[in-house]
C-alpha cells in the first residue's frame, strides 16, 4: 500500500512539475526502457546516463522504470518469442554475428532472446510512448491539473521532505 | 526555466553515481562474483558449489579462489572436488569481447571425495539440464539393476500363486491361435479360387470328347482343331500347375511362421518359469547372476557418475559452428534462451589453454605428490580446434605406495563426438562395499581400481575393475537374527577369501547402455549353493514348473494340434490337387499322341501359347 501512495505521490508530482509535457513524455518514455527490458546490460547503463544528462524529467523516468516493471515481467513470454524469432532468422543471422563480434557490443546481451525482443518492443513503441505521454500531461494541466493544484493533500504533499528531494532533479 | 538539450549541472550527479558504483563494486565486487560462481556452477553442476574467498586482481587481471568445494551430486554427504587456492590468469583483451581466455590455471591442494561438514544442498531445479541428467541416469540405473541376491531357504516357500494374465505362454499362445486361423483361412481362400475342380471337369470332358473321336474321320481340319483344343486343356492345367506352385510357396512360409510360433510358444514357457521362479524367490545359482547381483549396485555407480559428466560435457560443450541455443542467465525475469554466433578463426566464449594442478590421494597427505595437467578446455571445441585432454601421474613410497596415472581427452571438434578417459590408481584404499540384500560387507583394503570409458558418436563402451588381496569380509553388525542355512554357505565362502577381483563393463548406446558385472567369487558361491541347496532347489524348480504347465498345458496341446492341422491340410489339399492335375495332363498328353499320330503326316499349324 505505501508503495502504491509513494507511486501516486510520484505521479502527482511529476505532472505538476515545472517540465514541459515534452520533457516529462522523453523521460517516461526512457525510464519505461529500464523496467520493459532486462536491468542488467550495456544499453540500460547508457539509457540511465542519457535520463541523468538530457534535459528531461528525472522524477518522470524514475516513475516510468517503476511502472513499466511489471509490464516487462508480464511482456517476457512475447519479448522472448519476438527475440527467438529475430536470432534464429537465417536472414539475419549474419548481421548478429558481426555484432557478437564487436568489442563491448556483447555486454549488451542482445544474443538473449528476452532482451532483445524487449528492447525491440520497446524502440518500437518508445517513440508512440513519447507522444502519448505528452498528450496526456497537456490534457491533464489544461483539465484537472489547477483543480488538484489547489487541493488540501496536494499542498501538504508539496511540502514535504520527499518533494524537496524530488525537486533536485527536476527539469531545469 | 532551461528547454535546451542537456542538463550539464546533472554531470556531477552522474560523476558521483558512477564513483558510488565504483566504491560499491570494490567493496562488494569480489562478493558478487563470489556468489554468481556459487550460483552458475551450483546450476550446471546440479551441486552445491561453495567458494571461502575470492579476489579479483584487476592490475595482474587474475581471479584468486580460495577454499573451493565442489559437492558430489549423487552424496550430499561429500565432496567431489575440494580445492585449496585456484589462480586464474585471465588475458585482458579478449574480456572486451566478453570472452574469457584463462592463460593459465594453477590449483593447489585438490582433494577428492572428501567428506562434507554439513550435506550439501540440492540445486538440481526441474528444468535444469542436471535434473534431466539425473532423471535419464535414475531411469538406467533401474533397468540395469540386477535382482538382488535372496538367500531365503527355500523350506519357508509355502506356495505359488500364478496370475495367467502373467504368462508370457498364453499370450504367444493366444497369437499363434489367431496366426493358424488366418494361414488356414487364407488357403482356403486361395486354393478355391483356382477354381481346380472346374478345370478339372472341363479337362475330363475334354479328354472324353477326344477319346470318342476317331483320327481317320477327323479330317485335316478337324484333327488340327482336336489337337489345339488338347494343347490349349495341357496350358491351362500348366497355368494352374504355376498358380498352385506360387499358393505354396506362400502356405509353406505360413507353415514356417506356425512352426517358429510354437517354438516361440517354447520360449516363453521357459520365460514363465523363470518368472515362477522369480516368484518363489529361489536362489540365483547361476555364476553371472551371483556377480551382478553382489556388485552390480557398486558397478552402476561408477558408471551412472560416468555418463552423467560424459552428458553434461555433451550438453554444455556442443560440437560444431551452428548457433546454439541455451538457457538464458538465472535471473528474476524470464531467461530465454542465449544464442552463440560463433565465427571461424575467433577466440572461443570461454577457453582454459592450460591448468597445472597439483593434488593428494587418499591418506596422502603431501599436497605436490601428484600432478596434472588440462589443457584446452573451452566451451566451443570447433572454435579452438583442438581436444581438450588432461593426464595425472604420480606416486608416493612406503608400506602402500600409492600411484595414479589418469588421462584422457574430449574431442568435440567436429560433430562426430569422441572422448576418452583412462585411470589407474593402484595401491589406494578402496572403499567398503556392502552387499545389496545380504548381512555382509567387505572391506577390500589397499588394491587397484581401474576403469576406462570411452564414448565414440554416441556408442559408449566401459570397464571398471578392482582388485585387492587384502579383502576383509564382515557380517552385519546390525543383524538381527542369527544367519540362515544358506546364508552360513555364502559366509563359509567367504571368510577365507581374501582376493577379490570385479570386472564391470558396460557397452551399447550412450542413453541406454547395457551393463555386464562378475567377480572372482561368483563361481565359488554358485558351487557352494548348488551343493547345499542341490534337491531342494530341484523340487522347488519342478514346483514352478508345475505351476505355470498347470494353467498352459491345456491351451498349448489343442494349438500344437491345431498347428499340426493346419499343416496336415495344406500338404494334403496341396498334394491332392497336383496330382489330380499331373493325371489330367498325362491323359491330354496320351490324346495329342493318338491324334498326332495320322496327323504327323501333315505339316501342322503352329499353335501360339495361350
Amino acid at each position: 500500500m505505501l508503495a502504491l501512495l509513494k507511486l501516486l505521490q510520484s505521479l502527482v508530482k511529476t505532472l505538476h512539475s515545472d517540465g514541459t509535457p515534452g520533457q516529462i513524455a522523453a523521460g517516461m518514455a526512457l525510464g519505461a526502457a529500464l523496467g520493459l527490458t532486462p536491468l542488467v546490460s550495456l544499453q540500460n547503463f547508457a539509457i540511465f546516463c542519457l535520463i541523468f544528462l538530457l534535459n528531461v524529467s528525472f522524477g518522470a523516468a524514475l516513475l516510468a522504470w517503476a511502472l513499466a516493471t511489471p509490464v516487462g515481467f508480464l511482456i517476457d513470454p512475447l519479448a522472448d518469442r519476438m527475440g527467438r524469432a529475430l536470432l534464429e532468422s537465417p536472414a539475419l543471422a549474419p548481421l548478429w554475428t558481426t555484432v557478437a563480434h564487436l568489442p563491448i557490443v556483447p555486454y549488451t546481451n542482445f544474443n538473449n532472446s528476452v532482451t532483445l525482443g524487449s528492447f525491440v518492443m520497446w524502440a518500437v513503441l518508445g517513440v508512440p510512448m513519447y507522444f502519448g505521454f505528452r498528450y496526456f500531461v497537456v490534457r491533464y494541466r489544461a483539465t484537472l491539473g489547477e483543480t488538484i493544484r489547489q487541493s488540501r493533500w496536494y499542498q501538504a504533499l508539496a511540502a514535504s521532505q520527499l518533494y524537496n528531494v524530488y525537486r533536485w532533479f527536476r527539469p531545469e | 526555466m532551461n528547454h535546451g538539450l542537456f542538463r550539464w549541472k546533472a554531470i556531477s550527479a552522474l560523476g558521483a553515481t558512477l564513483l558510488v558504483l565504483a566504491v560499491l563494486w570494490a567493496v562488494f565486487g569480489d562478493w558478487l562474483v563470489k556468489r554468481s560462481i556459487e550460483q552458475v556452477g551450483s546450476e550446471v553442476l546440479g551441486a552445491e558449489v561453495d567458494v571461502a574467498s575470492l579476489h579479483i586482481n584487476a592490475t595482474r587481471t587474475a581471479v584468486e579462489i580460495g577454499g573451493l568445494q565442489v559437492a558430489n551430486p549423487f552424496d550430499a554427504t561429500q565432496n567431489l572436488i575440494e580445492a585449496k587456492t585456484i589462480i586464474f590468469r585471465v588475458e585482458p583483451l579478449p574480456l572486451l569481447d566478453k570472452k574469457v581466455i584463462v592463460d593459465r590455471m594453477t590449483l593447489g591442494g585438490l582433494r577428492f571425495m572428501t567428506t562434507r561438514r554439513r550435506p550439501a544442498r540440492s540445486y538440481a531445479a526441474k528444468s535444469s539440464i542436471a535434473s534431466r541428467l539425473r532423471t535419464e541416469g535414475d531411469a538406467w540405473v533401474q533397468a540395469a539393476k540386477a535382482p538382488l541376491l535372496s538367500l531365503t531357504p527355500i523350506d519357508t516357500i509355502k506356495s505359488l500363486v500364478l496370475e495367467p494374465s502373467n504368462l508370457a505362454t498364453l499370450k504367444a499362445v493366444s497369437r499363434l491361435t489367431a496366426r493358424a486361423d488366418s494361414v488356414k483361412g487364407a488357403f482356403q481362400q486361395n486354393i478355391g479360387a483356382l477354381r481346380l475342380q472346374a478345370l478339372s471337369d472341363s479337362t475330363q470332358a475334354l479328354t472324353k470328347r477326344l477319346a470318342a473321336t476317331k483320327p481317320g474321320a477327323l479330317g485335316l481340319a478337324g484333327a488340327a482343331q482336336s489337337l489345339q483344343d488338347a494343347r490349349a486343356g495341357i496350358d491351362r492345367i500348366t497355368q494352374a500347375k504355376q498358380r498352385i506352385a506360387g499358393l505354396e510357396r506362400d502356405a509353406r512360409a505360413g507353415v514356417a511362421l506356425l512352426a517358429a510360433g510354437v517354438q516361440s510358444v517354447d520360449s516363453a514357457r521357459l520365460v514363465d518359469y523363470d518368472f515362477a521362479k522369480g516368484l518363489l524367490k529361489l536362489p540365483k545359482v547361476e555364476a553371472p547372476k551371483i556377480g551382478a547381483a553382489l556388485f552390480g549396485p557398486v558397478s552402476i555407480a561408477r558408471f551412472e557418475q560416468a555418463i552423467y559428466w560424459a552428458r553434461m560435457a555433451e550438453e554444455y560443450v556442443p560440437p560444431g559452428l551452428k548457433p546454439a541455443p541455451s538457457p538464458g542467465p538465472v535471473r528474476q525475469r524470464l531467461a530465454g534462451r542465449t544464442y552463440r554466433f560463433a565465427r571461424e578463426h575467433t577466440d572461443p566464449d570461454f577457453l582454459l589453454r592450460l591448468g597445472e594442478l597439483s593434488f593428494s590421494l587418499g591418506g596422502d597427505t603431501a599436497t605436490s605428490a601428484f600432478a596434472a595437467t588440462v589443457t584446452g578446455v573451452t566451451t566451443q571445441p570447433a572454435l579452438y580446434g583442438r581436444p581438450a585432454t588432461f593426464k595425472a601421474t604420480g606416486e608416493t613410497t612406503g608400506r602402500h605406495a600409492l600411484s595414479a596415472q589418469v588421462g584422457g581427452l574430449l574431442d568435440h571438434t567436429k560433430a562426430a563426438i569422441h572422448d576418452s578417459v583412462h585411470a589407474r590408481l593402484a595401491g589406494i584404499e578402496l572403499p567398503r562395499i556392502g552387499l545389496p540384500g545380504l548381512p555382509f560387507a567387505v572391506a577390500p583394503g589397499h588394491g587397484t581400481s581401474e576403469m576406462t570409458v570411452e564414448i565414440d558418436r554416441g556408442q559408449l563402451t566401459g570397464r571398471w575393475t578392482m582388485r585387492t588381496t587384502e579383502a576383509a569380509w564382515a557380517l552385519d553388525s546390525a543383524m538381527a537374527k542369527p544367519l540362515n542355512t544358506l546364508e552360513g554357505a555364502v559366509w563359509a565362502v567367504l571368510q577365507g577369501l581374501t582376493a577379490l577381483d570385479v570386472t564391470a563393463e558396460v557397452s551399447g548406446s550412450l542413453r541406454s547402455p547395457r551393463l555386464a558385472v562378475r567377480s572372482s567369487i561368483d563361481q565359488a558361491i554358485a558351487e557352494r549353493l548348488r551343493a547345499v541347496l542341490g534337491e531342494q532347489l530341484a523340487k522347488a524348480e519342478s514346483k514352478a514348473r508345475a505351476a505355470v504347465d498347470k494353467l498352459v498345458a491345456d491351451k498349448v496341446e489343442p494349438l500344437t494340434r491345431q498347428v499340426a492341422g493346419v499343416t496336415s491340410l495344406i500338404d494334403a489339399q496341396l498334394g491332392g490337387s497336383k496330382t489330380q492335375l499331373d493325371q489330367l495332363q498325362q491323359q491330354l498328353q496320351t490324346e495329342i499322341k493318338r491324334l498326332a499320330g495320322p496327323a504327323s503326316r501333315f505339316t501342322l499349324p503352329k499353335l501360339k501359347p495361350q
